[in-house]
């Protein structure tokens, strides 16, 4: 089954994270991940190139700086705008 | 006769009274500021509450805090009383901190309810210190903020409860005085605590700022961890000596990252204290062109130091934001080594040493080495300490004939410039942050089916260093070894990639050499 986007992203997230919090689906796209520990500043900086890299996108310094970056459910939102912008 | 402990006495003396009110402290959080009137009247006041706590001139006091105003007065606290600071990570695993707390066996502990109850109640296992905890309302730290309790001690409302101690108390200290105990990570799974005299580390200040003539009034970030010693002395003691002011942040987190240019610019800081990796999250991440604008107008010194600054990434930084970065050299032992400064002809390597320090290169054989010619770097100066607390092995080992053999690989070039090239002792600079490699061998080592590992480090472009598992023995599953780092390491210290081979390389007299795992590493990698 083809993964949708926000799985992709819980993944990456996931995956990188060296934190002992094991949250399920709906806290980590909720939580303020930046504000709760989920990832340090490394973590923070191998997110943004994983992501770029793997949905071929490129954050502005207004989306990285924005409020809804400061949620998942806020960083699935920007790829998801920045995949549709892609295509038109 | 004024003896050298007056004069350092009179020193800080002298910041308060000059400085009565200019800025000192601005909460990065709220934006509160506070002035150093500010300062010496509520530290005077909580060193009250310190001794109402029992808390006197030579004790030890545990700090596991988030960086916090409330934090830093107290820090000032125990100055004024003479109490020795012993600062603690709060990034570290519950058993981590036990362990320092029984090294360092503190009167007392300071800590917040929500690290409390992160770190699994460690409420029972203190010994005999006395636990106090305090909710920060001045703090860049989201968590600390959000989980405060209204059962733990106000500590403003404690200030204002008790009257300040008379400021002659601080003439009883001496400049052999610990005014600080640093933990850090070495070759040994246990920490070393290094004993910072009160004397030393204020000379030592005093002849840096003059090496580099900052000038008072000169504003820093405040990113480095109050739990370690750099946000005890490179953002906080030191900028107080300086006669300028910080602006404190919650340590150089993933949001202190995303918003850095943004503060940097709020705030007006006119000065930073980055350690490498930091350069290369900034480089990486900041996509705006706030610091390109700012920094070449108003940033006059940007410090660099904890590890060796790779050229492209110095070269990157100071092409982008059109500054000139000052790398130094120092280490918890020893204090500021060399720095580069505007005063010297060319800003190469670590710089030259300040005045009071010393540097021999020697070779295997103890040697001098020939100007070029890489040796380990051994220190004699005024400010080093001579041992470690309560650890006579490590410091015979270490300290030899009045000099401190760091462990570091380096050469001084013909112009008596330091270039530190390598390590020769065991150890991992992930982020500026030193590792101890059989810390984490000694977890792996207890999972059942690993014969036999080797923990080292591998360059890596953003954090320096990252650490690497290389593992003998059955089953060969990564995740279980992974669970076993987490259940008893800090995450920064859990390794990036384990690797399983049939045998690890060894010397003939069949030590593990460490030098080869890496190379096996590096090219597998």
């Amino acid at each position: 089954m083809k993964k949708t986007i926000q799985q992709k992203v819980l993944d990456i997230i996931r995956d990188l994270s060296r934190s002992e919090k094991k949250l399920d689906d709906h806290t980590l796209l909720s939580v303020k991940y930046l504000d709760e520990g989920i990832i340090d500043s490394f973590t923070l900086v191998e997110m943004i190139a994983t992501l770029e890299q793997r949905f071929g996108i490129k954050f502005s310094a207004g989306e990285l700086t924005s409020q809804t970056f400061r949620t998942l459910a806020g960083v699935i939102t920007i790829v998801e705008k920045n995949l549709a912008e892609q295509k038109k | 006769m004024i003896d050298a402990a007056s004069a350092n006495v009179a020193v800080l003396r002298n910041v308060f009274l000059e400085n009565k009110n200019e800025v000192f402290l601005i909460d990065a959080g709220s934006g509160t500021a506070f002035t150093y009137r500010e300062l010496e009247q509520t530290s005077l006041r909580l060193a009250s509450f310190l001794h109402s706590l029992g808390i006197g001139k030579g004790d030890r006091v545990a700090f596991l805090l988030p960086n916090s105003i409330e934090g830093s007065f107290l820090y000032f606290a125990c100055m004024q009383v003479g109490a020795v600071i012993v600062p603690i990570n709060q990034r570290l695993h519950a058993e981590e901190i036990l362990i320092l707390i029984e090294e360092a066996t503190p009167k007392a502990v300071f800590t917040t309810p929500f690290l409390l109850q992160e770190k699994g109640n460690m409420a029972a296992s203190l010994g005999g210190a006395r636990l106090i905890t305090i909710s920060p309302r001045f703090t860049a730290d989201a968590q600390a903020l959000r989980h405060g309790e209204p059962g733990a001690a106000d500590l403003w409302k404690e200030a204002e409860k008790h009257t300040p101690i008379s400021t002659r108390s601080f003439d009883t200290i001496i400049d052999a005085d610990m005014l600080a105990l640093i933990y850090t990570s070495g070759t040994t799974s246990r920490p070393k605590g290094v004993p910072i005299a009160f004397g030393k580390i204020i000379s030592n200040a005093h002849t840096f700022i003059a090496f580099c003539a900052i000038p008072p009034g000169v504003r820093f970030l405040g990113t480095f961890s109050q739990g370690y010693l750099g946000g005890l002395y490179n953002t906080l003691l030191f900028q107080f000596i300086a006669q300028g002011s910080v602006v404190l942040d919650a340590g150089f987190t993933a949001d202190v990252a995303l918003r850095f240019w943004e503060t940097v610019q709020t705030y007006e800081v006119t000065a930073l204290w980055l350690v490498p990796s930091m350069l290369s999250i900034i480089l990486s991440i900041d996509r705006g062109t706030v610091g390109e604008t700012y920094a070449p107008r108003h940033l006059k010194f940007v410090l660099v130091g904890t590890a060796p600054l790779a050229a492209v990434v110095r070269e990157k930084f100071e092409k982008r934001y059109g500054t000139a970065l000052y790398e130094n050299y120092a280490l918890s032992e020893t204090l500021f080594i060399t720095t580069n400064a505007s005063s010297l002809p060319q800003v190469r390597g670590a710089g030259q040493v300040i005045p009071g320090c010393g540097i021999a290169i020697l070779d295997e054989e103890g040697h001098p080495c020939s100007p070029g010619v890489p040796g380990e770097i051994v220190v004699q100066s005024d400010y080093m300490t001579s041992d470690y607390f309560n650890n006579p092995e490590e410091t015979a080992r270490a300290f030899r004939d009045g000099a401190f053999y760091t462990g570091d690989i380096g050469y001084i070039d013909s112009d008596q410039y330091l270039f530190v090239t390598d390590r020769k002792k065991d150890i991992i600079i992930r982020g500026g942050i030193n590792i101890s490699p059989k810390e984490i061998e000694e977890v792996i080592a207890a999972v059942e089916g690993v014969r036999e590992v080797a923990v080292v480090g591998v360059p890596h472009a953003l954090t320096g260093e990252e650490v690497v598992a290389v593992v003998v023995g059955e089953g060969n599953d990564p995740r279980r070894i992974q669970e076993a780092c987490m259940q008893h390491l800090a995450p920064f210290k859990i390794p990036a990639s384990i690797h399983f081979v049939r045998e690890l390389p060894k010397t003939a007299t069949g030590k593990i050499k460490k030098h080869a795992v890496r190379a096996l590493v590096l090219d597998t990698l």
